[in-house]
């Protein structure tokens, strides 16, 4: 068996299109310009590549994304789908969370939003609704060791190296909440001001793939006139199970920084909730706290 | 950091090894090409002053892991669904497809050390430190993985 092992896995290689993309790496600035996670990467080469998807400032828009275009995507196919991306201007951190970026990538965990709110020496936004529900603890891995921490709200900090000393980049803060009859996951992405920031065009961006049972877009705006995208997602299958599963993605740029509001709704405990009317229901009474 | 050749040689040499990886550990061929990508993204900004041939392909391996590690617990990973059949390797012949498919069908936790003892020939205690894992999680995976597969392949 072990040597049949062996033969099946002599032919299993990397795609002509990756090999390529991976060779001509090399073409690239080396330092400086640091690559962005596949999302983000997305969304520079999308504003290279399509006109006329400029945004007003604190504009959030969806943008349609060929990912094989893009060079994204791998063995042949086309993967299309959409791209989320906010822009927003620099907001600017307190010292002592200047002084505690030290690399590449860091994971800071607070006990809460509040707590969090107070170090970075910011504010993200106002929410009556969330206010009143209970804050449940986020998960993300360090991408450094990639060990999985939990906190009650977490940061995600990148930062580029510049003469000794680290220039935060972007900041993603993390937390969750559980409602009524289910849970949402709060994600605020900003771009951290600095006097040496590079690349002032990066916006905050999420890349969402069309997945096998589509795509729906709404329109959303909240009695106090925030603007929202609303992306649904579908899937009949997942990881090989047939059902009807969704997730909601509301996206909307409030006081300079990228939302993401999400929840799930399917049979499973994977799920945030179990009916999807419900969760986009509890999901726009959450919208419509924030201030 | 590595000098533009000895990047290319290095890419050419082992990126099948790192995509290998990261194929056993996601089974989706567009998540392991997106860790592969990433993989060599950090060879090429490394810093590191590789003592040897060996040194960078243990640092490739160990590298491929924890990246795979790292895209599996993002929050964004875990609302991405792989379209199931999408890229999948070819074979000739239905023995190795059938293979293929029994590999793929083990647990994740079995797939990654078998693949990293029994094809690129790393040594218990080396997968251990790839991964992460004492030696004896090692050896009771690559037991169970074994085993588990023998059932497989017997039962078709």
């Amino acid at each position: 068996m072990e040597k049949k092992y062996q033969e099946l896995f002599d032919q299993v290689h990397a795609s002509p299109a990756l090999r390529m993309e991976v060779l001509h790496m090399k073409e690239r600035e080396r330092t400086g310009r640091r690559r962005m996670p596949a999302a983000a990467l997305t969304a520079a080469l999308l504003v290279a590549v399509l006109a006329g998807t400029a945004l007003a400032a604190g504009a959030m828009g969806l943008v349609h994304a060929d990912f094989m275009d893009l060079g994204l995507l791998t063995n042949g196919e086309h993967r299309e789908g959409l791209l989320a991306r906010g822009e927003v201007a620099p907001r600017p951190l307190s010292e002592r969370a200047l002084e505690r970026v030290t690399g590449k990538e860091d994971t800071w965990i607070f006990d809460s939003l509040e707590e969090a709110e107070d170090f970075l020496g910011l504010e993200i936004a106002s929410n009556d609704v969330l206010d009143q529900m209970e804050a449940i603890p986020s998960t993300v891995c360090r991408s450094s060791s990639a060990e999985t921490i939990t906190g009650g709200c977490l940061v995600d900090v990148t930062a580029d190296p510049l003469g000794g000393q680290w220039v935060p980049r972007t900041l993603r803060i993390f937390s969750a909440y559980m409602g009524e009859h289910g849970a949402f996951f709060q994600s605020a992405t900003m771009k951290a001001a600095h006097p040496n920031r590079w690349r002032e065009e990066d916006d905050p961006a999420l890349a969402m793939p069309t997945p096998d049972g589509g795509l729906e877009v709404e329109d959303y705006v909240t009695p106090r006139g925030l603007e929202v995208k609303i992306v649904k997602k579908s899937y009949t299958h997942l990881g090989g199970v047939p059902g009807d599963y969704c997730s909601y993605d509301a996206f909307f740029v409030l006081n300079n920084t990228f939302f993401d509001l999400y929840t799930s709704a399917g049979q499973g405990e994977q799920f945030y909730f179990k009916d999807a009317e419900l969760a986009l229901a509890e999901m726009k009474t959450i919208l419509d706290g924030y201030r | 950091m590595l000098t533009e050749r000895e990047y290319t040689a290095a890419a050419e040499q082992y990126l099948d090894m790192v995509y290998r990886i990261a194929l056993n550990w996601f089974k989706a061929p567009a998540d392991a090409e997106d860790a592969a990508q990433n993989v060599m993204l950090r060879l090429w900004r490394t810093d590191t002053a590789f003592q040897g041939e060996e040194h960078l392909r243990r640092w490739l391996a160990r590298v491929t892991v924890n990246e795979c590690k790292r895209i599996s617990c993002h929050p964004w990973r875990s609302r991405t669904v792989s379209l199931e059949g999408c890229g999948e390797p070819v074979f000739d012949g239905q023995e190795q497809r059938e293979l293929y498919q029994a590999v793929m069908d083990l647990p994740a936790r079995y797939r990654v050390p078998l693949y990293l003892y029994y094809y690129e020939g790393y040594a218990v205690d080396e997968v251990g430190e790839i991964m992460g894992l004492n030696p004896s999680t090692v050896q009771t995976r690559l037991a169970r993985g074994r085993a588990k597969l023998k059932t497989m392949l017997t039962e078709e």
